[in-house]
């Protein structure tokens, strides 16, 4: 086949020439020309230049072969080899050239070699990361376009285009291949030819694990998984068919494995389909370019997609298969023209020379035939690492406000501290990137400068001339002597550092530096050493272990304690190296709380005691009679207690009386006193405070704050007080006196004159109880005496109510007047009676006004000492005779007045003599009664009578 | 004495005496045939004719029914056709002297025939319709075979006897059924051109005297009276309604009668007619696309540019909308009535009886008659239509062993 073109690779050409071809023009025919291949017959003189771009193929013309027949055969590749070759050769990159964020379409003219100018490069909103160095710029472009999805392609010009695959080639097919199927309307053509297709899962893929390594050696891994939905095959058991690719790929950076594990997953998560189409149609390329994708469909051998719906030029609804064209290959027949650019830009028509081809035009879609696999040339790069290492590593910085401290028990007892220092990946010293990092380098030793003020007594065991010998100055005049470098290599992917086996509450300094990878041919360079970092060990915070119960021997007043220096949990001569002194605390119970109160003494215990084996031994005063325990406490040289050890008890032996001849003690603080008697002037229980005190005088008790409470005088006076303030009682020779809370003295029975003051209520008797007298029911109230009697619901009361006397009887529970009421004011006396309702009295006034309020009426019963008869009775007839109801004492004095009624008479009766108007006259008298006369007739008789005598 | 004729699927050619008969080695049958088509048995034109037709028989699948050799029938492949066309100037005599290769597939006692049905489920469609996916083997087949489980059918009267149209085929089924060579071509979908039933594809032929038939559906160009006119075989007749195609933007105008037209598939199976009518703005392109068994017929317009495109009734009767088609309101004097309808969204004339889009370059629709009215029985309703339409499958036979 004459040429063949493709997919992002290098293609081939192939022309022949006849054997009457002029030598001039084969001559001409001079290496890394170009030849351009048209369809129809055009003039290179006239269109020049123009025919680069404007031709159906232009290529680059690399070799030359000679037949037998006289034939010259010229062939070459495609424009792609100025990017680099099939074997990498080309403009290779040499400098390290680092993409930091670029964008897709800056990116790509940085790595174009001089022979290829930016064309038409799409911004595809992508930006790409990475470093390229020893590749050729086609495998640097094929590498970002893979990895962003994109697409490019030399055009014939030496221009390159790049971009997503919608901007280069022809995303929305018009070319439909399909079996035993051709034809054409008016949006779509179905190529003519014989097709035979290819499926196969021979690279089905379910998982890629992608082995990757950088520039610089680096490592980085990255994994794609194939959704569950596109894994429809089963094993033998019913399970998903499991087929994990291991992908190994040099060149990627760790932010990119990831993406291009899902890009080779991509490429092997179906079926893997490809189409070989044998068409007779010469002039494709005027349909369909490689890159373009077209429809394929062949549903009997299930390349279909029901998720394309097309109208296919046959007339037929199909569901196609969208699918990349990737090579074609066609004849160079006698309709074309050839022409070739030399290196100085002459064209030469090599149209009437060449031998025109027959045959078919071959397309493969979706794959890459076997035979152009070297022409493809685009598979993953493989650069080397560089030869030469150029860069420096910069200063690390420390990172100190992430340092972590702490101590630890080392494995001989000792406790020693570690740091855990944190810092920063560095650049190179010329800002880029440190891709070829190795390791980094620690020291360390201790320093000389506290990091804490010096204090006097630190100083005060030096003489001036020991703190300056020693390197002192006016700002730390105690300096420590410096330690010798430690070093420690750490690995440059970790960024923290554990430093064991210091000295705790030590300073200490720090440097650090980076070293990059080197080679036999080109050393490793170190950065320089960071300034240091100050740090002060992490004091010893760790106890002691808890010790053994020491062994405990009494004598007299005293214990022996020994310790044999083991552990609580077994052994002798085991506790901590650190170990400083034992101490030894004492207590009357067995769980007592050892503490500064329980202490007894110390009890020496090093580490060279240890190691000598010599138990600890001491002997301690104990002058308790009862069983006394002991426990003991392990101290380490920075002061850290150990637990306490168990209790062990013992009693030290007492001091009997035969031990005593004669005994002065100055008090007695414990124990019990036996005697029959005590002589002495004084007895108390303290000097002081709440006390109890005995002497001639008599019994004297205090309160706490020495107040004399009680006091019971030999001579038999006494005074008993229950406070000295607030609420209390006080009994003496005055009298009685209760105080309330305030102080304030309620109650008072004086002595001198029997005076009995009393603040608040007096009551006769209980408030259940039905009889009683109380006197000042509501001491905050009005001043009130109540007489209760047998149950009733009212009372009696008195109460001098704003300067007024009452006296009446009330409710007891609302205290409203309901009987007898005796009032009296500035300006009045009341003697009577009210309740709710009603009210009688009489009233006398300072106006000597006597009132009267009610009605009269007469007694209940009648007696002859009754005041008053007043009545209404009906008469009839001509007279009635009133009867008092009782004989009177005295006379009654009636007043009549008499009203006729129904039946009566209204004419006035005239009697005696003379002319006088009278309607009745009282007909006659006695002390039980009298006759009313009136005119004949019915009538009510009103009568008033009072005794007068 | 009347000359012997065989017939290779559509195609009747004479009957030599000899049969080159043979079994190669991997068993396969060949058989290879030569004659010729000659006047006066034919005129010239039907020489041409038969020589179109006989060119266009290769990788066919097709039975073979011999008048005399009739223990030669069965179902083939055309594996090689080649002929000699002589012209006898003076005597205006035309010979077209033919061999052919054919490859013995079996006969119904042997083999099935396999349909293989392609194409979604459902067509894209705006009108969120599911489809039914239905299927009409030849008329008198049997022992038909379409997954675990039977099809429902229904049984379809037409011009060439009863036909029985499977509905809702399982979508992955593609079913077998056995059917004698004789009776392979009964209900078979037929393309006449000036009255004679044509074979091949890419052929020569007259715009304007086409039929296409199924025995169901009848399409006719009909220029004078709209763009075509739609038949449906109904009680023993053909009952018909004249439709317009319209293109074009403000207003739309008639199509007409159309400049070229051919054969682009040519199957018993299926038959797609293509006709090229050239206006101002370029060109329209007309598929007209028939299936055995299908109450419908199938259209798709493909303009130049983009503009309005239109399938209304030549007569304006009134049509109600539904989703996909629109139907006529009462039933026409047979007591049917007619439909028009699309997969993708259209604009209805209520008024005329059609439906149209604005602003294409493609529209697809299909003319239907729904027998039976408002009373249809089920699969003949208007909706049943436009569903068989939106699930109609791709068809391709094969013949495959038992």
């Amino acid at each position: 086949m004459a040429v063949a073109t493709v997919l992002r690779g290098l293609g081939s050409w192939n022309v022949t020439l006849r054997e009457d071809t002029p030598k001039a023009v084969l001559d001409s025919l001079r290496y890394f020309g170009h030849i351009t291949i048209q369809t129809g017959r055009v003039d290179p003189r006239v269109a020049g230049d123009s025919l680069l771009r404007s031709s159906r193929y232009t290529g680059v013309y690399r070799a030359r072969k000679d037949r037998p027949d006289g034939q010259t055969d010229i062939s070459g590749v495609g424009m792609a080899v100025w990017l680099g070759d099939e074997d990498g050769k080309g403009a290779v990159i040499e400098t390290l050239t680092t993409l930091t964020n670029e964008p897709f379409h800056t990116a790509l003219p940085q790595l174009l070699p001089d022979s290829v100018q930016p064309g038409t490069i799409f911004n595809i909103g992508e930006n790409f990361t990475g470093a390229f160095q020893y590749v050729s710029p086609r495998q640097a472009i094929d590498y970002i376009c893979q990895t962003m999805g994109a697409a490019w392609r030399v055009n014939g010009d030496g221009t390159l285009d790049a971009g997503e695959e919608a901007d280069l080639y022809v995303t929305d097919p018009k070319v439909i291949v399909a079996r035993n199927q051709a034809g054409r309307d008016l949006r779509r053509r179905a190529l003519l030819g014989q097709l035979s297709t290819d499926q196969d899962v021979e690279d089905f893929t379910t998982r890629v694990l992608l082995l990757a390594s950088d520039a610089a050696g680096s490592y980085a891994t990255g994994d794609a998984d194939i959704l569950p939905g596109l894994n429809i095959y089963n094993d033998l058991f019913g399970n998903p068919v499991e087929m994990t690719r291991l992908v190994s790929e040099t060149g990627t950076s760790s932010g990119n494995a990831d993406a291009r594990a899902q890009l080779q997953l991509n490429r092997f998560t179906g079926t893997r389909d490809s189409l070989d189409l044998s068409s007779s149609e010469y002039d494709i390329p005027g349909d369909i370019e490689v890159g373009d994708y077209l429809w394929v469909w062949d549903p009997e051998k299930n390349i279909l997609d029901y998720a394309n719906e097309v109208y296919a030029p046959w007339g037929e609804l199909i569901n196609p298969m969208k699918l990349q064209l990737t090579e074609v290959a066609w004849p160079i027949d006698n309709t074309m023209s050839v022409c070739f650019r030399d290196h100085e830009g002459s064209w030469v028509d090599l149209t009437d020379y060449f031998m025109p081809e027959t045959g078919s035009t071959g397309i493969v879609v979706g794959g890459y035939s076997r035979s152009l696999t070297s022409g493809d040339g685009g598979a993953a790069t493989q650069p080397p690492p560089p030869e030469v290492n150029l860069t420096i590593p910069d200063v690390v910085p420390w990172v100190e406000s992430d340092f972590l401290q702490s101590v630890y028990q080392s494995d001989s007892g000792e406790t020693k501290a570690q740091a855990e220092l944190v810092w920063l990946q560095p650049d190179n010293t010329d800002s880029s990137n440190m891709v070829d990092g190795d390791h980094y380098e620690i020291r360390y030793r201790s320093s000389k400068i506290p990091l804490f003020p010096v204090t006097h007594a630190q100083m005060a065991v030096y003489t001036h001339q020991q703190l300056a010998d020693n390197g002192g100055t006016w700002g730390q005049p105690i300096q420590y002597p410096l330690g010798e470098w430690q070093y420690l290599f750490v690995p440059f992917d970790k960024l923290r550092a554990i430093i064991y086996e210091l000295t705790p509450s030590m300073p200490y300094e720090a440097q650090i530096r980076a070293v990059d990878t080197g080679s036999f041919t080109s050393p490793a360079n170190a950065g320089a050493w960071s300034a240091s970092t100050y740090f002060q060990a992490a004091a010893d915070t760790l106890p002691p272990a808890t010790p053994a119960p020491a062994e405990v021997a009494a004598s007299l007043i005293a214990i022996q304690v020994k310790h044999f220096l083991g552990r609580a949990e077994g052994g002798i001569f085991n506790l901590d190296a650190d170990l400083n002194h034992l101490e030894v605390h004492g207590a009357n119970e067995p769980n007592f709380t050892p503490s500064s109160d329980t202490i007894i003494g110390k009890l020496q215990a090093t580490y060279g005691m240890i190691n000598g084996e010599i138990p600890a031994v001491g002997t301690f005063q104990v002058s308790d009679l009862v069983p006394v325990f002991f426990k003991v406490i392990a101290v380490d040289v920075a002061g850290n207690k150990s637990l306490p050890s168990t209790a062990v008890g013992e009693t030290a032996d007492l001091i009997d009386d035969s031990h005593i001849t004669n005994l002065t003690v100055s008090k007695v603080t414990a124990g019990t006193i036996t005697a029959t008697w005590l002589m002495a002037g004084l007895i108390r229980t303290a000097i002081s405070g709440a006390r109890s005190e005995i002497d001639i005088n008599g019994l004297r008790l205090y309160n706490s704050t020495s107040f004399n409470t009680v006091n019971l005088n030999s001579s038999g006076s006494f005074s008993l007080k229950s406070s000295p303030s607030g609420s209390r009682m006080e009994i003496d020779s005055s009298g009685f006196r209760l105080y309330n809370p305030s102080g304030a003295n309620t109650v008072n029975l004086k002595s001198s004159d029997g005076t009995a003051v009393m603040t608040g209520t007096l009551q006769s008797g209980l408030s259940s109880d039905p009889q009683r007298i109380v006197i000042n029911p509501t001491p905050t109230d009005l001043a009130r005496i109540d007489l209760y009697d047998d149950g009733s619901i009212d009372h009696i009361t008195l109460v001098n109510f704003g300067g007024n006397f009452i006296m009446q009887r009330e409710s007891n529970s609302t205290r409203t007047n309901n009987g007898g009421r005796i009032f009296f004011t500035s300006g009045s006396a009341h003697f009577g009676y009210a309740n709710v309702t009603l009210e009688s009295y009489i009233r006398f006034d300072n106006t000597d006004a006597i009132r009267l309020k009610g009605h009269f009426a007469k007694t209940e019963t009648m007696s002859g000492r009754s005041a008053l008869y007043c009545d209404k009775i009906g008469g009839s007839g001509t007279s009635t005779i009133v009867s008092y109801g009782a004989t009177m004492v005295g006379q009654m004095l009636p007043f009549v007045e008499i009203m006729p009624t129904s039946g009566g008479t209204t004419t006035p009766v005239v009697g005696g003599t003379g002319t006088v108007t009278k309607s009745h006259v009282i007909s006659a008298s006695s002390l039980t009664g009298f006759t009313v006369a009136y005119s004949s007739g019915n009538c009510d008789i009103w009568i008033w009578a009072a005794r007068a005598y | 004495m009347a000359v012997p004729t065989f017939q290779m699927g559509r195609l009747v050619l004479r009957e030599d005496f000899t049969a080159a008969d043979g079994v190669a080695i991997d068993g396969s049958q060949a058989l290879s045939l030569s004659g010729q088509e000659s006047m006066p048995r034919w005129t010239a034109e039907g020489i041409a004719r038969q020589r179109e037709d006989f060119l266009s028989m290769l990788d066919k699948f097709v039975p073979v029914i011999f008048s005399g050799k009739t223990y030669l029938n069965g179902f083939y492949k055309v594996i090689s056709v080649q002929g000699d066309v002589n012209d006898f100037i003076p005597e205006n005599l035309k010979v077209f002297a033919w061999s052919l290769g054919l490859w013995k597939l079996g006969t119904q006692s042997s083999m099935d025939i396999e349909s293989r049905l392609s194409g979604a489920e459902a067509r894209s469609n705006n009108f969120s319709s599911t489809g039914e996916r239905t299927h009409a083997p030849a008329i008198g087949h049997n022992a038909y075979w379409a997954g675990s489980s039977i099809p429902s059918s229904i049984v379809r009267a037409s011009e060439d006897g009863n036909i029985t149209v499977y509905r809702d085929v399982a979508f992955t089924v593609h079913p077998r059924w056995a059917i004698s060579p004789e009776q392979y071509g009964l209900g078979r979908v037929r393309i006449e051109d000036a009255n004679f039933e044509r074979a091949g594809m890419n052929i020569s032929m007259d715009p304007e005297a086409w039929t296409l038939s199924n025995g169901l559906v009848r399409v006719v160009p009909n220029a004078p009276g709209g763009t075509i006119t739609f038949s449906a075989w109904d009680s023993g007749a053909w009952v018909s309604r004249n439709w317009d195609i319209l293109v074009g933007s403000g207003p739309a105008v008639s199509l007409g009668a159309f400049d070229y037209c051919t054969i682009i598939r040519n199957e018993f199976e299926m038959v797609t007619l293509r006709m090229i009518k050239s206006t101002a703005i370029g060109r329209v392109m007309l598929d007209v696309t028939l299936r055995r068994g299908s109450r419908i017929v199938e259209l798709f317009v493909q303009t130049t540019t983009s503009t309005t495109v239109k399938v209304v009734m030549s007569a304006a009767t009134a049509v109600s909308q539904l989703p996909g088609y629109v139907v006529t309101t009462a039933d026409d004097g047979d007591g049917n009535r007619a439909t028009v309808g699309a997969a993708k969204t259209f604009t209805a004339d209520l008024v005329n009886g059609g439906i149209s889009r604005s602003g294409t370059l493609e529209f697809d629709a299909y003319i239907g008659l729904a027998i039976g009215g408002g009373s249809a029985v089920s699969g003949e309703t208007a909706a049943d239509l436009f569903e068989q339409y939106i699930g109609m499958p791709t068809e391709t036979v094969r013949g495959v062993t038992r």
